[in-house]
């Protein structure tokens, strides 16, 4: 799965700037900055300072010369006056020196062979002496009066060029120059360094941010992300995209059963095989546990999505080997369009998912393309829960029976308690019409409570009929385990009906049974520890690991309806039957056969040795009254009649 | 600030000073060039401390009486010598130069009597004369003119002999140094 990693986003032309680079380039930019301006400072300040310097060296130099042409001044003698000033020569930034006499007159000159001509110093106010140091169009003048015994006798001038200052102001910011670049690439090799070792953790962090360390796909986080961008870009682009969300049926059982190591395989297959089923441009995320999204790129067309469905259920539909196992994997998918169907990422992933959960609803491993009243029948939904609440409260919920025979004798020997809705509109409504609501919204918890206590207490009025032997049996949702309140609501419900917990059977399907194996056999085993018998419903459906059955604490099979229907004809389904029932016999459990409905299933049910049957040939699920007139008729002896009879 | 203001005299001194050079046949200019020469090379000497006027006091120039000199040199009284003023004395015949700090000796002049030479002896007195000197005269500084310029030259053994010290800068100006 190497060959679709990317770097995220997903969307080319949106390179992500990767954080070490700006790092690096920021480190450098400040470094830079810091450098030059360090660099400007210390320039400005060594130029001011080396001009300080100069003019104090140069007020030194006039200095010096004004007391050594004092005397020639005195003794009005120009060439010791020459001489003096000649020494000036020494100092190769005077470019001339000037010895003026009390009345302001040039009196000695003194001028360094050069071709640079000062501009005249601007005359200062008649008589005054000049600044002793003036600067003026790049020249230097210095001034220093000649004295004498305090008597002030003349003056002497030096021109100074300012070049020298120049130019080792030029040289110390080449060098400044010079060595900040140095030192910038230096500091560029070691930020590169670093940068690197940045970027390997960038990408590593990348990996276990996006990457999902089992199948090495993209996982929920990079999917959110994608979307998100995915989502810009077509609305900027006026394009859209299909998405897809599969979830594994059952995928729970791999793991429960050949461990999850078998399972994280399973999951790497499926990846590969789901990679290779799509179309280049098409990406595939692990969404959660056994959930993958797929987003197919490009233009929506029609027919995408179907593509899209198709191509993932092709993936499925061969076994998948792993190790010596080759095992099935069903899926339900979901697909949905933007902008179509949502107009953001979150209402997109809602709309791929209620078209899975239609898929699911239309009997799994099948692939559902979101329609508009998808939307409106969760809406619907909605309003069931609403109603159901308030139809506990109402008292509009009823609990109808259906007997159970004993098929050699014909006699019945229990009940199954089954619950109905009276609808205030609707009528009465199945199990079906609603169940999968209070499923999905935990109110089964409650209604379960409910079916139990009535339950109870119909089969306490029974018993006070005289049926002492009939026992009812109450289904039970994985809910109630898994919050672990059916305990505590059966007793109450045995409490408050001071039935014989030996003639209360809890049903329990396969599928739920084997959803959490170790929390299921817990709380079933304490209620066996009560007397009570627990019975597997719909056995044969839910891929029970044979494994299990043995430390299971369950008392009964009760074989799916569907193998009964086909009976006898079907030989597979007698085969099925065949198996389950002699297996019950190994293991020491009962067996019930649900839907029996023609004689001939009865017939051949009771020669492969069933014990028990429940179906239309024997009852429908009828109102307690009605089944209390079923029993009574049944009742083989005469002064029956003279019995209490319940309701 | 630094106005450069002076007396009436000292003007008139700085310009005979300053003036390029001699023009024959003026021998008032030459004289006032002369006395501020004088003046001037007294800028440049010190005196041994127990010679030396007191702070404020008076430096003593001897004349003869009858020197050409002593009108410009008058002019000069009172002006400045380092912390000292000048002050100027005719010496009259057979007076000690005792007194003395320089002494200005003309050509001929009559004080070249050998009584006041040998008095000279061991005094820290400068004297100056305006004419060459033999080896044995007590003349440290003699003013020379050549070329219509004024020069000097200095004889440093009656200049140690007389304990005084001279500034180099004047040394520097002078035409002849004699140790």
């Amino acid at each position: 799965m190497r060959s679709t990693r990317r770097p995220l986003p997903l969307i080319p032309g949106q390179p992500r700037q990767r954080l070490g680079l700006r790092l690096t380039r920021t480190a450098i930019a400040a470094a830079g900055v810091a450098l030059l301006v360090a660099g400007v400072i210390l320039n400005v300040f060594l130029y001011f300072w080396s001009r300080a310097a100069l003019v104090e060296d140069m007020m030194v130099q006039a200095r010096v010369a004004a007391d050594n042409t004092a005397a020639p001044l005195l003794f009005n003698d120009l060439g010791a006056a020459s001489e003096t000033l000649g020494s000036l020569q020494a100092s190769r930034a005077v470019l001339s020196a000037r010895l003026f006499d009390a009345r302001g007159a040039v009196f000695a000159v003194y001028h360094r062979f050069t071709n640079d001509v000062p501009p005249p110093l601007p005359a200062t106010a008649s008589g005054a002496l000049p600044a002793p140091a003036v600067f003026h169009r790049g020249w230097l003048y210095v001034n220093a009066p000649v004295r004498q015994d305090g008597r002030l006798l003349g003056r002497v001038e030096l021109t100074v060029t300012l070049q020298p200052l120049f130019d080792r102001a030029i040289v110390f910011a080449a060098i400044t120059a010079g060595s900040g670049l140095a030192a910038l690439g230096i500091a560029y090799l070691l930020a590169v360094g670093i940068r690197r070792d940045i970027d390997r953790t960038e990408a590593r962090l990348d990996e276990l941010a996006f990457i999902d360390p089992v199948t090495r796909l993209y996982n929920r986080h990079a999917a959110n992300e994608h979307l998100q961008a995915l989502v810009e870009r077509a609305r900027s682009e006026g394009s859209g995209f299909s998405l897809m969300l599969l979830d594994l049926d059952d995928f729970k059982l791999i793991n429960d059963t050949l461990g999850h190591g078998v399972g994280d395989d399973v999951l790497r297959r499926l990846a590969e095989r789901l990679h290779d089923g799509l179309r280049t441009g098409d990406l595939v995320f692990r969404f959660g546990g056994d959930e993958f999204v797929i987003v197919g790129e490009g233009p929506v067309r029609e027919g995408a999505s179907e593509r899209l469905g198709q191509a993932a259920m092709r993936s499925l539909q061969a076994p998948l080997q792993v190790g010596p196992h080759e095992i099935y994997v069903r899926g339900s998918a979901g697909i949905a369009q933007f902008p179509g169907d949502a107009d953001d990422a979150h209402a997109l992933l809602r709309a791929a998912d209620m078209a899975m959960y239609g898929a699911k609803a239309a009997g799994k491993n099948t692939f559902a393309v979101f329609q508009p009243e998808m939307g409106q029948s969760s809406h619907a939904r909605l309003r069931i829960d609403t109603e159901l609440r308030h139809a506990i409260q109402r008292g509009e919920l009823r609990l109808y029976y259906q007997p159970i025979v004993e098929l050699r004798s014909g006699a019945v020997i229990g009940v199954e308690a089954l619950v109905r809705w009276q609808h205030p509109q609707r009528g009465l409504l199945a199990p079906a019409e609603f169940i999968d609501v209070a499923e999905h919204t935990g109110l089964v918890v409650e209604m379960g409570e409910w079916v139990l206590e009535g339950a109870a207490q119909q089969l306490a009025r029974w018993h006070e009929a005289g049926f002492s032997e009939l026992y009812v049996a109450v289904n039970v949702s994985g809910r109630q385990i898994k919050r672990q309140v059916l305990l505590a609501q059966v007793e109450r419900a045995l409490a408050a009906s001071g039935v014989n917990p030996a003639r209360l059977e809890i049903e329990i399907t396969e599928h739920t049974l084997v959803e959490d194996v170790n929390v299921n056999v817990q709380t079933l085993s304490a209620l066996r520890g009560k007397g009570m018998r627990v019975a597997v419903d719909d056995f044969g459906t839910g891929l029970s690991s044979l494994a299990y059955l043995k430390r299971l604490p369950i008392d009964k099979f009760k074989i799916d309806r569907s193998f009964v229907h086909e009976l006898p004809d079907a030989a597979g389904d007698v085969a099925i039957v065949t198996a389950i029932i002699s297996m019950a016999r190994a293991l020491g459990l009962h067996v019930i056969a649900e839907g029996v409905e023609t004689d001939a299933q009865r017939e051949l049910l009771t020669r492969l040795g069933c014990e028990y049957g429940q179906g239309f040939l024997f009852g429908r699920p009828v109102p307690p009254e009605r089944l209390t007139e079923l029993l009574v008729s049944a009742r083989p002896n005469a002064d029956a009649a003279h019995a209490p009879v319940p309701h | 600030m630094h106005r450069f203001a002076g007396s009436g005299l000292c003007r008139a001194a700085l310009l005979a000073l300053l003036c390029c050079g001699l023009v024959p046949g003026q021998a008032v200019e030459r004289d006032d060039l002369k006395a501020a020469i004088v003046y001037n090379i007294l800028l440049f000497v010190d005196w041994p401390s127990d010679a030396a006027p007191a702070a404020g006091g008076s430096l003593v120039l001897c004349t003869d009486p009858a020197s050409t000199l002593n009108t410009p040199l008058k002019s000069l009284a009172g002006r400045p010598v380092h912390a000292f003023r000048l002050e100027l004395h005719e010496l009259a015949a057979g007076e000690s130069p005792r007194r003395c700090h320089a002494l200005f000796l003309d050509a001929g002049s009559r004080l070249q009597a050998l009584p006041l030479r040998r008095q000279l002896k061991g005094l820290p007195v400068l004297v100056i004369g305006d004419e060459p000197s033999g080896a044995d005269e007590p003349v440290a500084i003699h003013l020379d003119e050549a070329n219509g310029r004024m020069a000097f030259d200095v004889d440093m053994a009656t200049v140690k002999q007389a304990r005084l010290q001279l500034s180099s800068r004047l040394l520097r100006l002078a035409r002849r140094v004699n140790e």
